[in-house]
């Protein structure tokens, strides 16, 4: 049976690393009217946060900075999914680049631990990928507080 | 996001408060890379109790600080992480390469 959307916004904001924390509070607001823990929504945010960043860090390297689409959706069965696309590189190797500790970033002191922290947090991690089209991150999660 | 710093004989500590992300660990890192250069402490502490937010950057922040104080032949420990914080340096495997307290 299809799920009702309760709830969904759709925005788009440049790829700079100013705009990260813009989509942790884009997140926390549309949360916001929805009963959520104080756990889960650190949770979610930190989630939102890993994969805007990759797209900021990666997506349009050695390039004017493109665009990211931050679109969240909630469902009447209670499942938030969140959708990070962007329009750049593309990845090269996805199963690669989720493997914990994995980064192709050299400048940049990055963990590589970004993939590793969205799957912990959410339920569902979907990544596809295009060369040189771009990238789309789709995060799903079952909200414990939602009737 | 705000950093501070006290140096007392022997010790160099950082206390990072707000969050900490990949856009803050720009600024963050040239701060602590001069800060960590000119001083002559042969111990360096990340005091994170303040730290509200923070996401995997926090770790290539922290780590790429190890190593430079290793080069240096100093210590470098990560003091009272807030819940948060901890929660987020353990599920990066942090304790692996750092000293916690």
């Amino acid at each position: 049976m299809k799920q009702r959307v309760k709830n969904q916004i759709n925005t788009s904001f440049a790829a700079t690393s100013e705009n990260e924390s813009l989509s942790r509070v884009i997140t926390a607001g549309f949360l916001m009217a929805h009963p959520v823990t104080a756990e889960e929504l650190a949770d979610i945010k930190t989630a939102v946060s890993e994969a805007v960043t990759n797209a900021v860090v990666h997506a349009y390297r050695g390039r004017e900075a493109g665009r990211i689409k931050l679109d969240l959706k909630l469902y009447s069965d209670a499942r938030l999914k969140i959708t990070v696309t962007d329009y750049g590189c593309g990845i090269e190797d996805v199963e690669r680049a989720r493997e914990p500790f994995f980064t192709t970033d050299r400048e940049h002191e990055r963990g590589g631990m970004g993939f590793s922290i969205m799957e912990t947090f959410m339920d569902r991690v979907r990544v596809t990928s295009t060369d040189a089209r771009g990238t789309r991150v789709v995060l799903e999660k079952r909200l414990s507080l939602c009737r | 996001m705000a950093i501070r710093w006290e140096e007392t004989e022997g010790e160099l500590r950082f206390f990072i408060t707000g969050e900490i992300d990949h856009h803050n660990s720009i600024f963050l890192r040239r701060e602590m890379e001069e800060t960590i250069r000119k001083s002559r402490a042969p111990s360096i502490v990340l005091d994170l109790s303040g730290t509200e937010f923070c996401d995997s950057s926090a770790l290539g922040l922290i780590l790429g600080r190890a190593r430079q104080a290793q080069a240096l032949s100093r210590t470098l420990i990560v003091q009272n992480p807030s819940a948060r914080a901890r929660k987020i340096l353990d599920l990066c495997g942090a304790e692996r390469f750092l000293k916690y307290s």
